[in-house]
């Protein structure tokens, strides 16, 4: 009987880059889990009753952050191999264990990396870029990758280790206090961002009149944005024509 | 840099964000900062493309890509708005707040577009999951796979014509109309660079400032103040 090889979750590794290429509005990454499971499957299966139930099961709905879909592959890994060593006779626990790791994975993704990491790799990269240039954007691209490649890597480790346990290490109330710690340092950075923003603008042509208008601006833009009411498109749009009138404005004054 | 080469250059880059944007990888290479810098460096005019990045790149922070959200293609908006301030600036055609400011607003309407024709590729993405139904029934693993990567295929095409289309009747068309604004607006339209910047803060004072990490935001403004002052 065969057992998954070092070779095999690296191959579902590289595999899981290429998650979301079929992201579809009916199974979001339904088709991408088996894609990124075929490895496994060739591995695992020995009859065509066994491949054909393997991939049926993994062509089925799923959605999670992409990044944090890791856990998942190495789980389902880990439980596909179980399944066929101990000779279940009924699956359904995998797939009961796949529908209780989405949530999670989604949440966790969502508020780690689109909510925290993204934001404060962005916000320090455009501080860095207005000072140092390039080297701005390097950073970005480094603050960002290095914790979406460790859990990347990670995930698919850890979860072909514990199997169905990883449900445990994936609770969101056992991670909000590291969010918190997050969200205290996003705040700290944006700080910072007001004022590196406001001194290049000081240090402008425009001088103290742009640096008020920017002030002022971003006083007024916190309740535009915080309610939402209006895409971005629009948002931007209306930014640029205020602008402008003012601009014209204080010419004309 | 002829017409063609940067119409190539930025057709490329704009199946490459696409890619990035959500089909494979995700190493952010896709994000304002990034590709537009990238696009200046290859256009020649770095400085530029970096400026570009740092004023798109906080408003779309705003929007995230959570779970089947309907979010703009801001990504290809800012970098078909840099590529076209670069080629406004680089061929004399306006001065530079002039270039960004109808950039940005053209990008604005590339972002609305590439999304119509994203969420129309994920609607026809359904059908690959249906066929590769069929596949798994004859257990064809190597068309499964096949079906799979056609996604990838799909998103770099919808990119890179997006970026195409718009970029080739931004040059043509628009450029003409970007030529008739005089030159001494040029003063009055940068403030809408520092517009743009007050957006970007505003955004991220709107995500994360709530009255228990007030106390961060301000330690922020009061150190870096100092480091202003002092350096």
């Amino acid at each position: 009987m065969n057992r998954i090889r070092k070779r095999d979750l690296l191959s579902v590794l590289f595999r899981s880059f290429y998650i979301q290429s079929s992201w579809n509005f009916e199974r979001m990454l339904g088709l991408g889990l088996c894609f990124c499971l075929i490895p496994i499957a060739k591995r695992l299966c020995t009859t065509d009753e066994e491949m054909e139930e393997f991939l049926k099961r993994h062509l089925d709905f799923f959605n999670a952050h992409p990044y944090m879909a890791s856990f998942a592959l190495g789980s389902l890994t880990r439980l596909e191999e179980q399944s066929i060593l101990n000779k279940w006779k009924d699956k359904r626990p995998i797939l009961v264990f796949k529908e209780r790791m989405m949530s999670p994975l989604g949440a966790l993704g969502d508020a780690f990396f689109w909510n925290s990491v993204k934001p404060l790799a962005a916000v320090i990269g455009v501080i860095l870029s207005l000072y140092l240039g390039i080297v701005g954007v390097i950073t970005f691209l480094v603050l960002y990758n290095v914790p979406h490649l460790y859990y990347r890597v990670m995930g698919i480790y850890l979860g072909y280790k514990k199997g169905f346990d990883i449900i445990h290490d994936l609770s969101i109330r056992g991670t909000q206090k590291y969010f918190k710690k997050l969200s205290y340092l996003i705040a700290g950075i944006t700080g910072v961002l007001l004022v590196a923003f406001g001194d290049h603008i000081f240090h402008s042509n425009y001088g103290n009149k742009g640096l008020i208008f920017f002030l002022v601006m971003s006083a007024v833009s916190i309740p535009v944005t915080f309610k939402r009411r209006i895409t971005i498109e629009f948002m931007i749009l209306i930014t640029l024509i205020i602008s402008i009138t003012i601009g014209l404005l204080v010419q004309s004054g | 840099m002829n017409l063609l080469t940067e119409l190539l250059i930025i057709t490329i880059f704009g199946g490459i964000v696409s890619l990035d944007t959500t089909a494979c990888f995700q190493i952010m290479i896709s994000q304002p900062l990034v590709s537009c810098t990238l696009v200046g460096w290859a256009f020649g005019y770095t400085e530029l493309g970096l400026l570009m990045g740092i004023l798109m790149q906080t408003p779309w922070l705003l929007e995230m890509p959570i779970g089947g959200a309907k979010n703009s293609e801001g990504n290809l908006g800012s970098l078909v708005a840099a590529g076209l301030a670069i080629h406004f600036v680089n061929n004399s055609i306006t001065l530079t707040n002039i270039a960004i400011v109808f950039a940005v607003v053209w990008g604005l309407v590339v972002s609305w577009i590439g999304w119509k024709f994203v969420e129309s590729m994920r609607r026809s993405n359904v059908k690959l999951s249906y066929l590769a139904d069929k596949a798994a029934e004859k257990i064809n693993l190597s068309r499964i796979s096949w079906l799979h990567l056609i996604g990838t295929v799909y998103a770099f095409w919808i990119g890179a014509i997006v970026t195409f289309v718009s970029f080739l009747l931004g040059t043509l068309l628009y450029s003409r109309l970007v030529a008739y604004v005089p030159d001494f607006f040029d003063v009055p339209f940068g403030y809408a660079k520092f517009g743009l910047m007050a957006l970007g803060v505003g955004a991220m004072i709107s995500m994360f400032l709530n009255r228990r990490n007030l106390i961060y935001f301000v330690g922020g403004v009061v150190i870096s103040l100092i480091v202003a002052i002092v350096f």
